[in-house]
């Protein structure tokens, strides 16, 4: 790089400037030759995609090709009742907006309450720690037929009180409580698979232990000269310093919960309510049924598609005016 | 230092008598026998799927079939269930060769991408910080039509290029970010010298800085194969409608969810699947156990 | 500055957007060509007198299940042998409806129809939906190119299945009217328990041949049979208990069936005057019986297969086509299958005689629109009805023939699949009742919507309508216990309304 003179530069001839430019360019392309994978990548395979999304939400594209042009799809997806699309969207949009935040507050919530009972010296701990871990490395679509199974629920006529129950209810009935009707039910099912991601506490747990460990031990030791409990020391020094992971996970967790797809594969899209809603639609999942479904309306499931990504795009906006991202740009 | 067997009070060390210390030892372990009472309602809670998968597994097909109640432990075991795992040969090589490809090349190629931003300073740095951000905002489904679109009309579809073609760039915002981390600490000083010594951009990547990342390639790694492994969404809409193509996620959801097939019946079969499948995270999580769990750690840790 | 900037740059996107959406708006929309145009080119590329040594290619799809296969095995080892020089490929697909629309779209997209099939498996519920996709071809116009063919032999209420919006979309190969049939073996350890269960088979008429039974007939069957089940300390040859089964199994989800059973009831779900009249008295009164049924544990209703349970011996009767024969008789993974023990009896009289009606429809296959190799598909599709390709595809045991005059041939194939198939149905009953799948033909009927329903919304109309039948038999409208109850009843119609009006809606909407 540059070497300084005793803090004083000699004034650049224009020739001098001239030079130095044209290094400072040729040090740049030295950088962007290896950003060269990533430029093309995201040219070809998101944003000429994303323009093409766009173009096809404005024609009737079903994946062969358009007769028309217009608004026509954005019209239909803001029309209410049986014509429109707009009661099923919202719908969508919003149960998967519940199941984000629900879930990650949840799970965020609870695997610190669990990180913070395993941060323990007790004997054995690492292997409580690893064992309390191994959940989640059972693959996800795995999991969800393992849930379905466990959570089955019908109907029972009288004569055959336990025909199709899952292992729970058959243990709920056993005990004497009413059953559930988990993942038949659209007003139980959405609580179900909340429940069932219960079991994934493992891999935050981790991370929040790994944050525990990272907090220095003399403000701990400082503040048990002071006298401080438990609980004065939970809340005055592990929470605060644990914020930032806490809103790194809460990102990444929005995001992934935007785009809960693999539902789809062992609950379909779950059951309706009375309105014929499905109680599991997720947009993802809707979208994918839109195009790829017996219809092929691909041009509706770019509207929708471009909507959600205007309501992502908006909300990430919002999350950027207000937190502290700004250290991935650092230097 | 340890003050274990004196107490503070009014800023005087004063020892603890025989009776409060042995107060304290009866209390202590009181409270240990608490926890390691809830570590046991935990671990039985966390270890219920493993027990639920292996047992059912195991099960006959009239303990399945909704002839008696369902019940935890089988009556009668037999390992008939694992047969079905033969069918999906020709799928777990499929998927070997996608998880193969994807998991050399996406951690490569993220270092590869992550090495002018983390160690040099070049125009535009923060915009391309703010682009790589704004991918991560991009939700998959916005570009799920459009994808297809594209990959059918250079006619990848139905093969197994359109699961691989991915990861030659960049392998993904998060993927970068947690390189870039990583190689910010690493020491500069080669750099200059193997600088002097006439070396070019490139061969300081290659030779200097890519084998000291080898960790982190690691973990990038393991993560994906771990992701891909049952993965179902990409094959989903690419693969379908050539069989011999699938990967295992895909024809286990075609499997399991044919019209013929009774649910009761084929779930013990569906579970010995479920048991073979998850084989493969636990034995790269006992291998790499320690690498992984740090390496949530260097993913979490804001500095 | 930098605002200044930004906003310049913003507005230098959107311009490009606009002039980019108009460009491209003009070169990727293309405009429909009138149909009787494009048939004319089609028809052009077919050589409607190609003999047997005709020689090309033919790709078909069917769905990958055992039974399809079997019947595509059969009319295409048929074909090979007539027309030697044609090579015949066979797909098989997991979602045949939605694979063929989307590979058709993109088919169209790059211009490559190479890997598309020409002749693909069709249910008479799909056509709709492919319509609308344009992926079939109307093969009326083929029909009418070619002189030496026609559509007369065949049986005149499957051809009218097949066309929909004026237009022929697919060649029947089957006649598929339901019929009940029974596991003998379970009636004869009833009977030899002591329990007063008639066997359907004894149910005769003046000239000695199985009648339909009535409805107080059939539900007593059902009922005794039930209480058997639910007593017996025997278990079947999966060595599960019968008591963990019901009478009669039936598929909810079935339209053919359902609309069968309503039309016995004299309710016709949708009216002449195209709106739903699901809350008609006859309706209420179908629904009633439904109900009771399933939830005295007499009817099991599935969503799925309709044969499921009875193929498990977990059920003793159950309605279904002759196409299942194959699922049923065959051992797989769960469970034995009902072979020896098979029997078939008429489809019961639910109503009153008047009003007695035999779901049936049929489902064949048809041709990709954009087939690369007609000649060879419309030969094949041809084929399917003649006299020796129905006996071939018989011999199956899948199938009752479409082509009119095998129909009541003594010594067709189909009545006689045990000599002419013994690998697959050596050991059926001698005295199995082909008859039950023909009974009274002049009552058999297709499902009644079609008439009623404006083309666009059919396909809807019918999915909406099946899951009224599944959901009115869950269980969840009875009230108190009591299937028979006043509220129960209240239930019963206060849902039926809600369903009236959300297919009403969905009418309209698509009209």
């Amino acid at each position: 790089m540059d070497y300084q003179y005793n803090g004083v530069l000699p004034p650049l001839s224009k020739e001098r400037k001239r030079k130095r430019r044209l290094r400072r360019l040729r040090d740049d392309l030295k950088s962007y030759v290896f950003l060269l994978p990533f430029i093309v990548g995201a040219l070809v395979f998101t944003a000429y995609p994303i323009i093409m999304s766009l173009l096809f939400s404005f024609s009737d594209w079903n994946g062969g090709g358009a007769t028309q042009m217009g608004i026509f799809n954005y019209v239909e997806l803001f029309t209410r009742g049986a014509t429109g699309k707009f009661d099923f969207m919202i719908h969508s949009f919003g149960i998967t907006f519940l199941f984000t935040i629900v879930s990650t507050v949840v799970n965020l919530v609870l695997s610190y309450v669990l990180a913070l009972f395993l941060y323990n010296k007790i004997k054995g701990i690492r292997i409580i720690r690893v064992l309390c871990y191994l959940p989640c490395l059972i693959p996800g679509l795995a999991s969800m037929y393992l849930w379905k199974d466990v959570f089955q629920y019908a109907t029972p006529s009288p004569l055959h009180p336990y025909q199709g129950l899952g292992l729970f209810n058959v243990w709920l009935k056993n005990l004497g409580l009413p059953t559930a009707t988990f993942f038949s039910s659209a007003s139980t099912a959405m609580a179900s698979l909340i429940i069932s991601g219960l079991w994934n506490l493992g891999g935050g747990m981790i991370m929040w232990l790994a944050a525990f460990g990272n907090i220095s031990p003399e403000y701990y030791e400082a503040a048990k000269i002071d006298g401080a409990g438990y609980f004065r020391r939970l809340f005055s020094i592990t929470l605060p310093l644990s914020t930032p992971i806490l809103f790194y996970n809460m990102v990444v967790s929005l995001i992934a919960g935007l785009q809960v797809f693999g539902t789809m594969a062992a609950y379909g899209v779950g059951p309706s309510d009375k309105h014929g809603r499905a109680s599991l639609n997720f947009i993802a999942v809707y979208i994918y049924m839109t195009a790829f479904g017996t219809d092929s309306a691909q041009g509706l499931a770019c509207a929708m598609s471009w909507l959600l990504f205007v309501v992502i795009g908006a909300l990430t906006l919002i999350m950027f005016k207000t937190g502290g991202w700004v250290k991935y740009g650092d230097e | 230092m340890q003050y274990n067997n004196i107490r503070f009070g009014n800023g005087i060390h004063v020892p603890y008598t025989s009776a409060e210390r042995k107060a304290a030892k009866r209390r202590n372990a009181l409270i240990t026998s608490a926890k390691y009472l809830v570590a046991a309602v935990l671990v039985v809670f966390f270890l219920f799927p493993y027990v639920f998968m292996l047992c059912k597994s195991v099960m006959q097909p009239w303990e399945v079939n909704g002839s008696v109640p369902v019940h935890l432990f089988p009556k009668d075991i037999t390992f008939s269930n694992y047969k079905i795992v033969g069918q999906f040969a020709r799928n777990f090589g499929n998927t070997f060769i996608v998880i193969a490809i994807n998991a050399v090349f996406i951690p490569l190629s993220a270092c590869f991408v992550a090495y002018p931003l983390a160690r040099h300073k070049f125009t535009g740095k923060k915009t391309m910080f703010a682009i790589i951000m704004a991918t991560v905002m991009i939700p998959t489904s916005v570009l799920m039509v459009p994808q297809y679109t594209l990959y059918t009309q250079f006619g990848l579809t139905k093969k197994l290029v359109s699961l691989w073609i991915g990861a030659f760039w960049g392998g993904g915002a998060l993927n970068i970010f947690l390189v870039i981390q990583f190689m910010r600490v690493l020491p500069k000083e080669m750099d200059a010298a193997a600088k002097i010594d006439g070396a070019n951009e490139f061969q300081i990547f290659a030779r200097i800085v890519l084998p000291l990342c080898a960790n982190i390639v690691l973990l990038i790694a393991i993560n994906t194969v771990i992701g891909m492994w049952m993965d179902f969404q990409g094959p989903l809409v690419y693969l379908r409608g050539a069989p011999e193509k699938y990967t295992v996620g895909l024809a286990f959801y075609i499997e399991f969810n044919k019209d013929s097939a009774d649910f009761a019946a084929v779930s013990a079969q569906l579970m010995s699947m479920c048991v073979v499948m998850t084989l493969l995270p636990i034995v790269l999580f006992m291998f790499f156990q320690d690498r992984m769990i740090g390496g949530i750690k260097v993913g979490g840790v804001k500095g | 500055m930098k605002i200044r900037k930004k906003i310049v740059a913003f507005l230098a996107v959107c311009l490009c957007f606009a002039t980019s959406l108009s460009l491209f708006g003009g070169c990727f929309v293309k405009a429909k060509k009138p149909l009787d145009e494009e048939m004319e080119a089609v028809l052009k590329n077919v050589d409607f007198n190609a003999g047997l040594n005709y020689k090309g290619k033919l790709n078909i799809l069917v769905v990958d299940m055992q039974d399809h296969w079997d019947v595509i095995n059969a009319f295409v080892d048929d074909f090979k042998q007539k027309y030697a020089g044609i090579e015949v490929t066979v797909k098989g697909s997991d979602s045949l409806v939605s694979q063929v629309i989307t590979d058709h779209g993109a088919a169209t997209l790059t211009g490559k129809y190479g890997d598309m099939p020409d002749v693909i498996w069709i249910a008479n519920e799909d056509i709709p939906q492919m319509v609308n996709a344009d992926a079939v071809m109307p093969i009326d116009y083929f029909d009418a190119a070619d002189e030496n063919w026609d559509t007369n032999k065949l049986v005149p209420a499957m051809v009218k299945d097949c066309y929909f919006d004026e237009h022929m979309y697919m060649m029947p190969r089957d006649y598929n009217q339901i019929a009940m049939l029974y596991n003998k073996k379970m009636f004869a350890l009833a009977k030899q328990e002591g329990y007063n269960v008639k066997s359907p088979d004894e149910f005769k008429d003046a000239d000695g041949n199985i009648r339909a039974m009535n409805r107080e007939e059939f539900t007593q069957v059902a009922k005794e049979m039930n209480k058997w089940m639910l007593e017996t300390k025997l278990k079947n040859s999966n060595d599960a208990s019968y008591n963990s089964g019901s009478a009669v199994e039936l598929k909810g989800s079935w339209l053919s069936l359902m609309s069968g059973i309503a039309a016995n009831f004299g309710a016709d779900l949708i009216g002449e005057s195209g709106t739903a009249t699901l809350t008609s008295d006859a309706t209420v009164e179908m629904f009633k019986y439904l109900v009771e049924m399933v939830y005295n544990g007499v009817f099991y209703a599935n969503s799925q297969n309709g044969y499921d349970k009875f193929a498990a011996e977990q059920a003793a009767m159950c309605f279904e086509s002759r196409a299942c024969l194959t699922a049923v008789t065959t051992k797989n993974n769960a469970r034995n299958g009902v072979y020896a023990d098979l029997a078939a009896a008429p489809m019961p009289c639910l109503g009153n005689e008047d009003n007695y009606v035999v779901g049936t429809g049929c489902s064949g296959y048809a041709m990709y629109r954009k087939a690369q190799h007609p000649t060879e598909a419309w030969l094949f599709l041809k084929n399917l009805v003649k006299e020796d390709a129905q006996n071939a595809f018989c011999g199956s045991g899948n199938g009752v023939p479409v082509l009119s005059s095998l129909l009541n041939d003594s010594e067709a194939v189909w009545r006689n699949i045990k000599t002419e198939n013994p690998t697959k149905f050596g050991n059926l009953d001698e005295n199995f009742c082909h008859d039950a799948f023909v009974y009274r033909t002049d009552r058999a009927a297709t499902i009644g919507l079609k008439n009623n329903v404006p083309f666009k919304a059919y396909a809807k109309v019918c999915q909406s309508m099946s899951s009224v039948f599944l959901q009115l038999m869950d269980n969840s409208v009875v009230a108190n216990g009591d299937p028979t109850s006043e509220s129960t009843v209240q239930n019963i119609k206060n849902k039926l309304r809600g369903f009236r009006n959300d297919i009403n809606n969905l009418i309209k909407a698509n009209s």
